[in-house]
């Protein structure tokens, strides 16, 4: 199927407002993943609840969200690492999408608003992933989240720590929820080289956003920073990936289903038609994305509840 | 009326609400380099978006080039261009 028309008007607006310049401030890509959001169709209304999540030696600030008139009740539950290249995004940059999910899914979505790059360079953002489930998981009830069916989920850089801390937290998990996740660090899957230029997300881009996660003596070959070079597919969790079909990342979520299938795990994947990289962001310029998300609405729900 | 849109000033009113860190602008910098001064690609395409509602105009797949949105002036000829006044 072809790029759907208006993803590919956005896409030329994007090229056409482009210098062209390589800049690598930090701040111009936040400004970037910032601006993003005001893409997004007005969420519906839910309940939002600002929290502070207390780790060890630190406190992450999160935002809870669930369905207007069941904020109390216990719900099925989706920790939430937003998109940005780990150094980039935030609670704002992705609150229509969590409102979206927790409505779609009639569930408690709670988004986790962990350090990033450069100031918080690897693995700041991974262990913050990785305590903030297990402080989750471990105080569910306070949290209200009905601990038989707590998921794990995320964007892009996001999905790359949830799928780090569905690995490691120790947690019997539901589900690990993926939307156009990262999952090697840099090029080796066919559309990374593709779609490498042009499609939203530039791989010069993903160079700039590592080197301002990286350290010295880190691999982008490491498994913690990029689950597709790791052993352990049959220690997922039930896990529901769901990409674009024109999305530089498309190949390595379909890798690391085919990985989880063949490891004997339980893994299901949608590459949604004409879609762009963040598609599930910018409804409110492409229609066809607005079905598309009420489609991994409905498949979170069935995930946590199935 | 749309028609009656200025177009110099309507799109100098545009940019400062899409860019509001630009220096300040005024119509006589319309030569200024807009990414050089702080336009960001994302607030060119609300810019771009903001454009075609304001003047009822669909910008020709052609005319998206960087050329056309690098200056004030540039994207004033555009918008001139593509309504045909």
């Amino acid at each position: 199927m072809a790029l759907d028309p208006r993803a590919r008007r956005f896409l030329g607006l994007i090229q056409a407002a482009s210098p062209g310049r390589y800049d690598d401030e930090v701040a111009s890509l936040r400004r970037a993943t910032a601006a993003l959001a005001d893409f997004a169709a007005p969420p519906p209304d839910v309940s939002r609840q600002d929290l502070s999540l207390e780790l060890p030696g630190r406190a992450l600030n999160a935002r809870a969200y669930a369905p207007l008139g069941a904020a109390d009740a216990p719900l099925p539950s989706l920790i939430y690492f937003h998109g940005g290249g780990l150094i980039s995004g935030g609670l704002a940059s992705h609150d229509a999408l969590c409102a979206e999910l927790a409505d779609a899914a009639r569930c408690r979505i709670i988004s986790v608003d962990y350090r990033l790059g450069p100031e918080h360079r690897f693995p700041a953002a991974h262990a913050d992933a990785l305590d903030a489930v297990s402080a989750l998981a471990s105080r569910a009830a306070e949290f209200a989240i009905d601990g038989e069916r707590l998921g794990v989920g995320g964007d892009s850089a996001g999905g790359n720590l949830a799928a780090y801390a569905a690995l490691r937290a120790g947690v019997k998990l539901k589900l690990l929820f993926l939307l156009c996740p990262v999952l090697d660090v840099l090029a080796l899957e066919p559309s990374r080289f593709e779609l490498s230029h042009g499609y939203l997300i530039e791989e010069a881009t993903m160079e700039r956003y590592w080197a301002h996660y990286t350290v010295d003596g880190l691999s982008s070959d490491d498994e913690r920073v990029a689950p597709l070079r790791g052993p352990a597919f049959a220690a997922y969790p039930p896990t529901r990936i769901h990409t674009g079909q024109y999305d530089p990342l498309k190949d390595e979520g379909a890798a690391l289903f085919r990985a989880i299938a063949e490891a004997g795990g339980d893994a299901r994947l949608a590459e949604h038609e004409g879609q762009i990289h963040h598609f599930y962001g910018l409804t409110g310029i492409i229609p066809s994305a607005r079905a598309a998300l009420a489609r991994i609405g409905a498949d979170l729900a069935q995930g946590l509840r199935g | 009326m749309l028609a009656r849109v200025d177009a110099p000033t309507a799109v100098l009113q545009l940019l400062r609400r899409f860019a509001p860190g630009l220096p300040s602008l005024d119509a006589d910098a319309s030569a200024a380099d807009l990414p050089d001064a702080g336009l960001t690609s994302m607030a060119a395409v609300k810019l771009m978006l903001a454009l075609e509602a304001e003047f009822g105009i669909a910008i020709p797949d052609d005319d998206l080039t960087p050329e056309n949105f690098a200056t004030l002036g540039a994207i004033v000829a555009l918008v001139t261009r593509v309504r045909g006044y």
